[in-house]
């Protein structure tokens, strides 16, 4: 390898770098910000067909048209996503209740395969120990577990403390 | 330049082809909720870029991605039908703190010392181990934190 081909390695990854950095930047916040499992894998691809063009086994011209495809697929995609709520049911799903009032759904468990380790392991690394403070537990459309607290298992708020105040006090 | 329309095509067969594969195969099934689900979203990742430029037949590469995503979610049915399956595939949590005190088996089981344990304490907030009832690592590779002094719930004002 002489000087001429470091160079000209050089000079790609240079130019593949800043190409990807256009492109992360037109698709926006959500594609990177908040993963869902098809963006992460999205950003993968990316960064497979980065490698490809910086060893010159494709050249610059078909490296770049590829990931400019990746690009505007990703953002027609979250578009359309946007633009209408039939689209967005078809390519991301709906969210699924895993919990009601402090009980397992084992219907939307099942629907889901998660198991009932896995959800105790979610809800201790939120801090919850007693499923009976759950009121809702959705596995959201990007796979992420929400859990929402019932009314009196919710973290004490200053307004709170005010209240318990003036009624101690009337 | 035909070749270059014909590798945008490709892209775009293999961008829906697995729209399509994730969507039927649920939400949770690739990502990084588990290290094998983060081992299946690189394998994927990187058996794309063969397809893009033409290194082997479209067919094939769809195929291929079809075997791996159905044997991912094989395993994931495993994991929800068979709890010992699950446990046999993930491990069991390891507890590191229980009740204020180290747990030295379990920081050797994971190889961690508990400076790092320390660590992730102190970003949760909680200057050593005396003020945390119970610490555990769970299958993902997180630490679930359950403090001695709980914070104050609404329940708590209204006795």
């Amino acid at each position: 390898m002489d000087l001429n081909d470091i160079l000209a390695a050089v000079g790609r990854t240079v130019l593949v770098y800043v190409f990807v950095l256009v492109i992360i930047r037109l698709l926006g916040k959500r594609e990177i910000g908040n993963f869902s499992a098809f963006d992460f894998l999205v950003a993968l691809m990316i960064g497979e067909v980065v490698d490809e063009i910086i060893y010159a086994n494709v050249s610059i011209g078909m490296g770049f048209a590829v990931i400019g495809a990746i690009g505007v697929l990703e953002y027609v995609n979250s578009w359309a996503t946007y633009k209408s709520k039939w689209i967005s049911k078809l390519t991301s799903g709906s969210p699924t209740v895993i919990i009601e009032r402090g009980h397992l759904n084992r219907r939307g468990m099942a629907q889901e395969r998660i198991s009932e380790e896995e959800i105790w392991a979610n809800l201790r690394m939120q801090g919850i120990t007693d499923l009976k403070e759950v009121k809702v537990g959705t596995i959201e459309t990007d796979g992420e577990i929400s859990f929402v607290k019932e009314e009196w298992a919710q973290e004490a708020t200053k307004g709170d403390l005010q209240h318990a105040r003036s009624a101690v006090r009337s | 330049m035909p070749s270059i329309a014909a590798a945008v095509c490709r892209t775009a067969i293999v961008y829906f082809y697995l729209l399509t594969l994730m969507r039927l195969s649920g939400h949770r099934t690739i990502g990084n909720a588990t290290p094998i689900d983060f081992v299946t979203a690189l394998i994927i990742g990187d058996m794309v870029d063969g397809i893009f430029f033409n290194e082997i037949p479209v067919y094939q590469g769809l195929l291929c991605l079809s075997v791996v995503v159905l044997s991912h979610l094989l395993v994931r049915l495993g994991d929800f039908y068979f709890p010992a399956f699950y446990r046999l595939l993930h491990s069991t949590p390891t507890p590191f703190v229980r009740a204020g005190r180290w747990l030295p088996q379990g920081l050797r089981a994971e190889r961690v010392n508990n400076d790092r344990v320390r660590a992730i304490l102190r970003q949760e907030g909680h200057e050593d181990v005396e003020d945390v009832a119970f610490a555990q690592l769970e299958c993902g590779g997180e630490l679930s934190v359950q403090p001695v002094d709980l914070p104050l719930q609404r329940k708590d004002l209204k006795r």
